[in-house]
């Protein structure tokens, strides 16, 4: 569908033009149910099909409960499908490995280890030399803001700083996507920008796919190439939104882009109308 | 320089002692029976048991049975406890044993050990055994059953099997609660004969 006019005669790139990537994921017609003891079973995801190029930023976003983070957690292979099959590179994804990086609202760094060793714990899993790894961690620690915090341990931080340290530690092990399930959720308003834009700074460098799970529509169009609008249960793709905007993206120039308003004005909308179906019978 | 309440929490444990000492003598003195001795005299009587060859053998022989038991105890609880808190069968399996173990004073399965094992010190590592393992596989359960599963996931996006999983983050994310069980174990090792 088309929400905005075309920008292709910007001179600033277009999503559009950039290189047409081949299929990184693929969710080949998923269903997910959950059988609950007593309850009747719960259908959170139904029949979902969708394609995320290489390089492509993408982001899920739907109300709580639309079943989202579980979309996403299949994908990372956490999760097994009820039904259906997700692929990676063409190959079905059978369990969880490290070319798909999790980044989770919770962060999941391990307590016992500095800030350091969270970040070194991927790399030397994968075998990389002790002072190698240690260095590309201190530099990846730079990247994220958090130079000289090395040994801390992550209950001295702050939730914004243990996300940073989350990130780096899933950078650390080089995964072809990363998989973000509401990784700024538990942020407060400031630090969640501050966040927003670091991402995006970083994931200007090297593009790497990403899949990122969101309740926040304009999170949702700040970040992404594409916006895959979710339905409450069972959960549905509603419609997969471009997000034409030129990149790389500035929020002040952002938020007085009437291109930009529009896609928040129009998948507001969207959502809206999923939940009034929801209240009919 | 100690502030006044640092001082006292310092103080503390020492002030109890006395006051329990002090409580005891003047029970003493007021009971006045040939059975009840003073805090005074059981005191003064230390050296002496210490002195003696025979006390300290037999001191010696219960720490080290202690020792044994705790540590076979440990050994074996920790990673059943892990197991069991990391895998839904092996808990319904293990767990209604335990429930019918845990509530029964280990002491009163001494008779029956006796008969089996006679007095010896196997009989009596085994019941300080079977005390100290289950506060310690509880413990165990419980700690391995918190621990986060986003932190097993993390762990098994870098590329960690299940049974690194499980030495590498379930044990030292467990550890704070499986010390738990093992001072409660050691409380028991103690207690036991």
């Amino acid at each position: 569908m088309k929400l905005v006019p075309s920008r292709s005669n910007l001179e600033t790139e277009p999503a559009a033009a950039r290189q047409p990537a081949a299929a990184m994921i693929e969710v080949d017609h998923v269903s997910q149910v959950f059988r609950t003891s007593g309850r009747q079973d719960h259908l959170a995801l139904s029949d979902i099909s969708l394609t995320i190029e290489d390089g492509a930023f993408v982001s899920i976003l739907g109300p709580s409960g639309c079943g989202k983070s579980t979309l996403l957690y299949i994908v990372g292979g956490f999760v097994s499908p009820t039904e259906g099959v997700a692929r990676m590179k063409g190959r079905a994804i059978t369990g969880p490995g490290p070319d798909r990086g999790p980044v989770f609202q919770e962060f999941a760094l391990f307590p016992w280890k500095s800030v350091l060793g969270n970040v070194m714990y991927g790399p030397r899993q994968q075998g990389v030399k002790s002072a190698e790894a240690e260095a590309q961690s201190r530099a990846l620690l730079e990247m994220v803001g958090l130079k000289g915090f090395e040994h801390f341990y992550p209950k001295e931080l702050s939730g914004g700083m243990k996300q940073r340290v989350a990130l780096a530690r899933t950078l650390a092990y080089h995964p072809a996507v990363l998989l973000m399930d509401e990784p700024f959720g538990a942020l407060d308003a400031h630090t969640r920008t501050r966040l927003q834009n670091d991402l995006l700074n970083i994931w200007e460098r090297d593009r790497k796919t990403v899949l990122f799970v969101t309740h926040s529509v304009d999170e949702a169009v700040y970040l992404s190439d594409k916006v895959v609008v979710m339905t409450r249960s069972p959960g549905r793709i509603k419609e997969v939104v471009d997000i034409d905007l030129p990149r790389p993206r500035r929020r002040s120039e952002l938020l007085l882009d009437p291109h930009y308003q529009k896609y928040i004005v129009d998948i507001e909308r969207m959502i809206d109308d999923t939940s009034e179906n929801e209240l009919r019978p | 320089m100690m502030s006044g309440r640092a001082l006292l929490g310092r103080l503390a444990p020492w002030l109890a002692c006395l006051g329990l000492l002090g409580v005891w003598q003047v029970a003493a003195l007021i009971l006045n029976t040939e059975s009840f001795p003073t805090a005074w005299e059981a005191v003064r009587a230390i050296p002496s048991i210490l002195g003696d060859k025979e006390s300290l053998i037999n001191i010696l022989a219960s720490l080290r049975r202690m020792a044994v038991g705790f540590g076979i105890g440990v050994l074996v609880s920790i990673p059943l406890g892990l197991m069991m808190g990391r895998s839904r069968g092996v808990a319904s399996f293990f767990n209604p044993l335990l429930m019918v173990i845990y509530p029964v004073p280990k002491a009163a399965l001494m008779p029956i050990i006796m008969l089996w094992l006679g007095v010896g010190d196997v009989a009596k590592t085994l019941v300080i055994f079977l005390g100290v393992s289950l506060p310690v596989i509880y413990h165990s359960f419980q700690g391995a059953k918190a621990v986060e599963e986003k932190m097993l996931w993390s762990g098994a996006a870098m590329g960690l099997s299940a049974a690194q999983r499980m030495i590498r983050i379930v044990l030292p994310a467990a550890l704070p609660e499986i010390l738990t069980g093992c001072r409660t174990g050691l409380v028991l090792a103690l207690r036991s004969p």
